[in-house]
């Protein structure tokens, strides 16, 4: 007994160590790219003044000679930017033209930590246009080669001059929102070089994980939020010091301004009392997971509000606890013990609504609180999408310039799956107006051309299919294989990529292989077809006809002679063909629904490998009405009006006339309003 | 109570202006409408499926929705002109029906100018709401002070729709002032007209109310009533539903117009001399 107890202890014991040996590696073998920054901020000029010392670690299997910044406030340095010339071919609502106002950073000095100076080897590069006049990437040539395993250590000084808020970054008389602000190291891939873009109009960033620390000088008395815990504030000089710490992120943004124009505080997530019962109760169901399994940490949430926006408070600490608890739930805890949400103020809205690691901003204006426009969820979606990106962006960092549409895509599917929760359980008042899928499909449907989710942005041929490409396919699609599949499964799925990939860098083809593991399905086509093609899914009912079986008539062998048949005048059975269509490429099973006369309502699957299939029925009843993917599993599919066929002899259901009897009601009320002018 | 045979054309037209839009609207949409089972559709289903049919026939049904409009507003001209004519120089003699129509058609221009103008003025009075909006909205936010976006928003909203009554108002009492054989100017009519609002608001107001409320009501409810209970969307029900509430709106236009005809204490003018 005891020797059993005692190898018992030893295995434990080995367990421990083993654990206390391997976590570290492992969390060693996320932190990649970890900054030591110091800056202080001139308020006056908006300007930043800093130094860094950046230690990288190659964690790949191949050499190299070279290190790559993002330099990306260059993207508002001249009207010759690859991202101001994108904006100037395109202009998007919210996105101001530069006007003067630019924005820049200029490295001043690059040097190994043994004093080698880098910088007469540094050079800009343009990798995806050739702009010579875009400086948003740049290359520094090391003196030799950094092996896998072995690490180099870089003295960046900087100067960084924010632009008039723009793209999420910038100043607004004295609000700072500081992002993309210091050079930052791009992606080693190994074999394949480094991954470094430049700075687009619609593509948003890739970067390694590490730790931050980040000592910033600001205005004496200056409300501060900033990527991860404050963990010094001193006054020095004229101003104060802040230190902010950060574990296991890929950025670094944080955001200033006077106590006077912002408010500054902190609220708890208890998740005791802030966790919905029906939430935890439904959470549970669907991912087939315990009380105890769906446990989440308390954790602290500031907020930095405009002094304005006071009215509001507390409904975005309700967004922000809400989607705290139901990405949680779903996906996991949240890793940090710290979250910041920015609410811009009136004039800096162009910062509104960009996530950053631990942080991130949102877009309320103050007319969310006017009678006017207390029916929308604007709060709720952006504070659910946001905090989204702190699973799909922040845990997991993948390629946003290449597969944008990985992390958009099933951000924008959480969001919406969120948000409809929260106003289905009744957890916002005064919000008549379910969410549903019915606009992003509305959205998909008013393409003109067939658009390409896996595609970077830049080479979408307009903004609206890079929108289109990027958030709302992509959403769409995450949802049919939740139709396809069950709504059950497709969500343990999702959790169980996120569990596997947390910080890492996954790919579209990882999330394929961690969703068919989950599935235990093989996916291939879909992701072929719907993902890295445009093809889309279109089925129909393409024709129904009944024909009557007659009896047969004449003789009839039967009992040791001829018998005549007996026809006994009624009506023999029917020979029901049903023919139903695949009108494009894209191969995938669908449901269809078969109503019989007598109100029997049948279910069959259709595997969609013909291009038209056509079913026999013999049946003593007829067919009155065939529906292809009743459920709108695949809510991909937009071309509807032909998947409903119905037989005219039989009545309609007075439910059709709805539509017609809204529009006819619209033109009456358009005929009363026209009088008063004549 | 003789004005009926005018309720009724009034109704007649307004339904039938706008039968070459339902026309598109019933052939494209409701064959493919009937197909839906009974009970809840897949998401965005019938918005899906009405832009799937309407998109390829958008720009006919937009010019028969328009050209509807314009007919509208044309008829609409012409009855009012009719009825003032008529109320001027034949009132003793009993409303005739074709008479009626005639006059309306003589004077026509001369009242579609009174509309046009009574457009002209809507146009430039909400534009000019909205751009006092627009600007204190951007000294606000540049300010960064927007605690007061929301009264501007809805003070401005309140404002539009005071000023869209006043004009309304206007233009009736207008289109009675250019019943005046000594008036020529449309834009002068409506002045008076305006002028007469401003002196006898409660008068006017009450007069448009007491008429439009039920009107109002009428245009609205029967598409609330249809939505609660399906029986009434049926071919029968809802035509009759629709031919009610049709006559009852014709009839609340109708008497509004011949209302303020007293309103506008034009009435000694009556059997003038004929321009």
């Amino acid at each position: 007994m005891r020797q059993r107890y005692t190898r018992a202890v030893k295995s434990l014991g080995c367990i421990v160590c083993l654990l206390v040996v391997t976590l570290p590696v492992i969390a060693q073998d996320t932190d990649v790219a970890s900054y030591d920054i110091d800056v202080v901020l001139d308020a006056e000029s908006h300007r930043l003044t800093g130094s860094e010392t950046i230690r990288w670690r190659n964690t790949t299997s191949a050499a190299t000679s070279e290190l790559w910044f993002h330099l990306y406030l260059n993207a508002f340095a001249s009207t010759g930017s690859t991202f101001v010339r994108e904006l100037s071919r395109e202009p998007i609502a919210g996105i101001r033209k530069l006007d003067g106002d630019w924005g820049w950073t200029r490295v001043t000095r690059i040097e190994l930590s043994d004093g080698t100076d880098l910088l007469p080897g540094m050079s800009f590069e343009r990798p995806d246009d050739g702009n010579v006049h875009d400086f948003t990437a740049a290359r520094v040539v090391l003196p030799r080669e950094v092996f896998p395993g072995e690490s180099v250590t870089v003295e960046v000084d900087f100067v960084s001059q924010l632009p008039r808020v723009v793209a999420r970054t910038g100043y607004s008389g004295d609000f700072h929102m500081v992002a993309q602000w210091f050079p930052k190291l791009a992606v080693f891939e190994g074999e394949d070089g480094w991954n470094c873009h430049q700075f687009h109009l619609s593509t948003e960033f890739f970067a390694d994980f590490g730790d931050y620390r980040v000592r910033m000088t600001i205005p004496r008395g200056w409300v501060v939020g900033a990527t991860g815990e404050e963990i010094i504030r001193e006054p020095v000089g004229t101003g104060d010091v802040v230190e902010f710490r950060a574990r296991r992120v890929h950025d670094f943004a944080w955001t200033t301004a006077p106590p006077d124009l912002m408010d500054v505080f902190d609220v708890e997530f208890d998740p005791g009392r802030h966790v919905p019962m029906v939430w935890l109760e439904r959470a549970s169901e669907l991912l087939d997971l315990g009380a105890a399994d769906l446990e989440l940490p308390p954790m602290t949430i500031r907020f930095l509000v405009p002094k304005t926006h006071g009215v509001l408070i507390p409904r975005m600490i309700r967004a922000a606890r809400l989607s705290v608890a139901w990405f949680g739930l779903y996906f996991g805890p949240y890793p940090h013990a710290r979250l910041t949400v920015v609410s811009p103020p009136p004039d800096a809205r162009a910062a509104g609504g960009m996530e950053y690691p631990t942080l991130f901003t949102t877009g309320a204006s103050r007319l969310d609180a006017s009678p006017v426009f207390s029916w929308r969820t604007a709060i709720e979606a952006v504070t659910a999408h946001e905090f989204g990106h702190q699973y799909f962006q922040g845990m997991l960092a993948s390629n946003e310039f290449e597969e944008a549409w990985l992390d958009e895509g099933l951000t924008s599917w959480a969001e919406n799956r969120c948000v409809s929760d929260l106003i289905r359980d009744e957890l916002v008042p005064d919000t008549p107006l379910a969410r549903d899928w019915g606009m992003d499909r509305v959205l998909v449907s008013l393409e003109d051309h067939p658009v390409v989710m896996d595609l970077p942005n830049w080479e979408q041929r307009r903004i609206l299919d890079a929108f289109l490409a990027t958030y709302i396919k992509p959403a769409l699609a995450v949802e049919t294989l939740g139709g396809l599949y069950g709504e059950d499964r497709l969500l343990r799925a999702v959790r169980d990529y996120v569990r596997e990939h947390r910080y890492t860098h996954p790919t579209g083809d990882d999330l394929r292989v961690a969703l068919e593991r989950s599935l235990g399905e093989d996916l291939g086509w879909f992701f072929d077809g719907v993902i890295r093609s445009d093809q889309r899914p279109d089925w129909a009912v393409l024709e129904v006809r009944h024909h009557w079986i007659r009896p047969a008539r004449g003789m009839t062998w039967s009992d040791g002679g001829w018998q005549e048949l007996d026809d006994d005048g009624k009506s023999g059975p029917w020979r029901v063909e049903i023919d139903l269509g695949r009108r494009t490429e894209l191969i995938g099973p669908v449901e269809v629904e078969l109503h019989w006369e007598t109100g029997r309502i049948e279910r069959r699957i259709w595997d969609g490998r013909e291009r038209w299939i056509r079913w026999t029925i013999e049946s003593p009843e007829v067919v009155i009405r065939v529906v292809v993917d009743p459920d709108g599993a695949w809510v991909l599919e937009t071309r509807r009006a032909d998947n409903y066929w119905h037989d005219e002899e039989w009545p309609r259901d007075p439910d059709h006339t709805e539509p017609l009897w809204w529009l006819e009601g619209a033109l009456r009320l358009v005929g009363f309003l026209i009088v008063p002018w004549g | 109570m003789d004005q009926w045979r005018i309720v009724v054309v009034v109704f007649v037209v307004s339904a039938l202006v706008f039968v070459p839009a339902r026309l598109v609207l019933w052939t494209m949409v409701g064959p493919a409408l009937a197909g839906l089972p009974q009970g809840d559709h897949p998401d965005g289903e019938i918005i899906l499926i009405l832009i799937e049919l309407v998109k390829p026939v958008w720009l006919p049904l937009a010019l028969a929705f328009i050209s509807g409009c314009v007919t509208l507003w044309a008829w609409t001209v012409l009855w009012h002109a009719g009825l003032v004519r008529w109320f001027h120089y034949s009132r003793k003699s009993g409303v005739r029906l074709a008479e009626t129509l005639s006059r309306g058609l003589f004077g026509w221009w001369r009242w579609a100018r009174l509309g046009l103008t009574s457009v002209v003025v809507l146009v430039l009075v909400q534009s000019a709401i909205a751009a006092v909006y627009i600007t204190l909205e951007e000294r606000a936010i540049e300010a960064f002070d927007d605690s007061m976006l929301g009264i501007y928003l809805e003070t401005g909203i309140l404002l539009g729709l005071m000023a869209a009554g006043v004009i309304w108002m206007a233009t009736l009492r207008g289109a009675w002032v250019l019943g005046d054989s000594r008036r020529r100017s449309a834009i002068a009519a409506w002045f008076a007209g305006l002028w007469g609002t401003i002196r006898q608001p409660v008068r006017s107001l009450l007069t448009l109310v007491t008429w439009m409320a039920p009107a109002l009501v009428a245009a609205i409810v029967p598409t609330f009533l249809g939505w609660w209970f399906e029986s009434l969307r049926a071919m029968i029900p809802g035509t009759i539903l629709g031919v009610v509430a049709g006559l009852l709106v014709a009839f609340c236009q109708v008497g509004l117009f011949l209302s303020f005809a007293p309103v506008s204490g034009l009435t000694d003018t009556a059997n003038s001399k004929e321009p």
